[in-house]
């Protein structure tokens, strides 16, 4: 076990490494120099000695691969930049942000969990029912509806209609019940999706397991239905979810920004629309690798989850 | 394969949900087609003595709150989220296949290589990527095509790329390279036919998402400018006056929900017709 962890977590590093480097070329791939991505509209009203130490800086008058490595060691460093907003370091800029995105995204996947899960087991269970058609209808008009407008469709209901949830906001920070009382609607809005992703993945799982020889023999032994489902079943069943559920995070991840858009959330993803529209590319690029590091780290731990329930993973 | 695909629309009718799915969408692909008839007023006149009208008559679904006609507006609106998930779709299907036959055919190196760099493209959601291109690249229809494109060219080069690997191991193919054929020839004659139903079932699918991914960059104000009519754009626009008047945003979403319910209706049934497999890919 812990072989495997170790090699997994040294496979953490060359992911971060093409991560980081994606963000590189695509900055030189947009049209115009670095310092016009790096100034944008600033760039006409900064004193050419600071456009020429910028250049410095980055090492901006050196080959590309030079200024590569540049870029390498000053992220390497946990150095990300300045912001052109305020001067100060992008990193101190963001981490305050990470905090309310974390809740969100944990917040979407629970309830997308108990939700989605016991639905599509359900639906396998009773299969060709009403239990069936009604679950596995409404998953796939969930599956449909943007997140932005389900969004706006609970603030209507819930914070308006019937006043019962906040409109908007994250509550005041380092108070957790209300913070939490503030999640309810948002996480609704973005685990609803997922819930209905998994709801249709537990589904066909749960039936193809059900399908097994195994299940044949638990049930000529004379278990109990719930004995067969559960014991037998349902372990089975999750691997196939378990991927679901990592992939699906991921998706999750960059359903942040609209969330947090919507809801004026002070998180990550409102914070990177907010440096988009502010021209502060720096900030941009920080949010960005910080969210590109958090699906990777989601795929090391789905990984782990994987060894955790198959023990046969950990020595392929 | 003509009588593959003969059975597969016929499986395809058979389902209920999948040709209900497919007259949806046959039936906005119309709405598009024809938005200058269909439209009953000009989606961009405004008229601040009628703003924020409730749907009613003559404005059936109501007005904004600079009084223009939403139906107008959603039908005109139709063009752009149909036009820009199209064309998104055959830029990432084609880079993707590209990629796919590329590292599929070859194995090695530049398989290994270009598998890594899908797996990089991949730690960026899709929506993300989007967003990031088109911050890079700047506003404009065209740069929305190409970022959402390019976002989507991992889920087809991974895909693509499976299908290439399974069946360049068949018999036939070792038979054609026995009698001489070019690489080419096995690529384009016997390869590409294969791997076609798979490659309409994601695009079908795939399509879906690429609507909802320009509907969220336009609702972000990253998309289509205004006052060109697009969903997602509606829907944040309304968003500002949802206590007066909540049928502003509300009902573009509708529209996007509409739509995407039918390419998923459909996908599904083209998968379960042509290509059961990808059912365990999670697509």
């Amino acid at each position: 076990m812990l072989a495997f962890l170790i090699k997994r977590f040294f496979l953490l590093a060359p992911a971060l490494a093409g991560a980081v480097t994606l963000v590189f070329v695509v900055i030189r791939l947009a049209p115009g120099t670095p310092i016009d991505i790096i100034l944008g509209d600033f760039k006409d009203i900064t004193p050419k000695s600071t456009i020429e130490a910028i250049t410095r800086d980055y090492g901006l008058d050196k080959p590309i691969a030079v200024q590569y490595l540049y870029y390498l060691r000053k992220v390497l460093q946990g150095d990300l930049g300045f912001s052109l907003l305020n001067d100060r370091p992008v990193v101190s800029v963001i981490t305050p942000h990470l905090r309310p995105t974390l809740m969100l995204a944990a917040g979407g996947v629970g309830l997308a969990v108990l939700i989605g899960v016991p639905a599509g087991v359900a639906a396998a269970l009773h299969r060709n029912t009403s239990v069936d058609y009604g679950v596995m209808t409404l998953a796939v008009v969930w599956l449909s509806a943007p997140s932005f407008w389900f969004s706006i469709l609970l603030i209507y209901l819930l914070a308006y209609k019937v006043p019962v949830l906040p409109m908007f906001g994250g509550g005041p920070p380092g108070n957790l019940p209300v913070e939490l009382y503030y999640l309810i609607l948002p996480s609704v809005a973005i685990g609803a999706r997922s819930a209905a992703l998994l709801a249709r993945m537990s589904r066909s799982a749960t039936l193809e397991v059900l399908g097994q020889d195994y299940i044949r023999t638990a049930r000529a032994k004379g278990l109990s239905q719930r004995l067969v489902v559960y014991r037998h079943g349902l372990r089975n069943a999750a691997m196939p979810i378990v991927t679901v559920i990592g992939l699906d995070l991921a998706y999750l991840v960059g359903g942040t920004v609209i969330i947090e858009t919507v809801f004026a959330r002070p998180g990550l993803g409102k914070t990177m629309i907010d440096a988009i529209f502010n021209r502060d590319y720096p900030v941009v690029q920080g949010c960005v690798m910080l969210f590109a590091a958090g699906v990777i780290f989601v795929n090391f731990l789905t990984d782990l989850a994987y060894a955790a329930i198959d023990p046969r993973m950990k020595f392929s | 394969m003509r009588g593959d695909w003969g059975r597969a629309v016929r499986a395809l009718l058979r389902r209920r949900s999948a040709a209900c799915g497919g007259a949806v969408v046959i039936g906005v692909l119309a709405v598009a087609l024809l938005a200058p008839m269909v439209a009953p007023h000009d989606p961009v006149d405004q008229d601040l003595s009628r703003r924020m009208k409730p749907p009613g008559r003559p404005y059936l679904l109501g007005t904004d709150d600079f009084g223009r006609d939403i139906l107008s507006r959603i039908v005109w609106g139709s063009r752009v989220s149909l036009g820009v998930a199209a064309a998104s779709i055959v830029i990432g299907a084609s880079i993707g296949s590209l990629v796919g036959f590329a590292a599929g055919y070859s194995g090695g190196a530049p398989d290994h290589a270009l598998m890594r760099a899908m797996d990089i493209m991949m730690a960026f959601p899709t929506l993300l990527l989007a967003i990031t291109l088109v911050t890079v690249l700047g506003r404009g229809v065209g740069n929305l095509v190409v970022a959402i494109g390019v976002a989507n060219i991992p889920q087809f080069g991974r895909i693509v790329r499976g299908e290439v690997l399974r069946i360049k191991l068949f018999d036939y193919v070792d038979a054609a390279r026995g009698l001489g054929a070019s690489h080419l020839r096995i690529i384009v004659r016997h390869l590409l036919p294969n791997v076609w139903p798979t490659l309409t079932v994601l695009m079908s699918l795939r399509v879906s998402v690429a609507i909802l991914s320009e509907a969220s960059l336009s609702f972000l104000g990253l998309g289509i400018r205004a006052p060109a009519p697009s969903w997602g754009g509606m829907v944040a626009e309304g968003q500002k006056f949802l206590l007066l008047a909540p049928w502003m945003s509300l009902v573009p979403g509708l529209a996007i929900m509409a739509l995407v319910l039918g390419l998923n209706l459909f996908g599904d049934g083209l998968r379960d017709a042509l290509d059961p497999r990808l059912r365990a890919e999670g697509t």
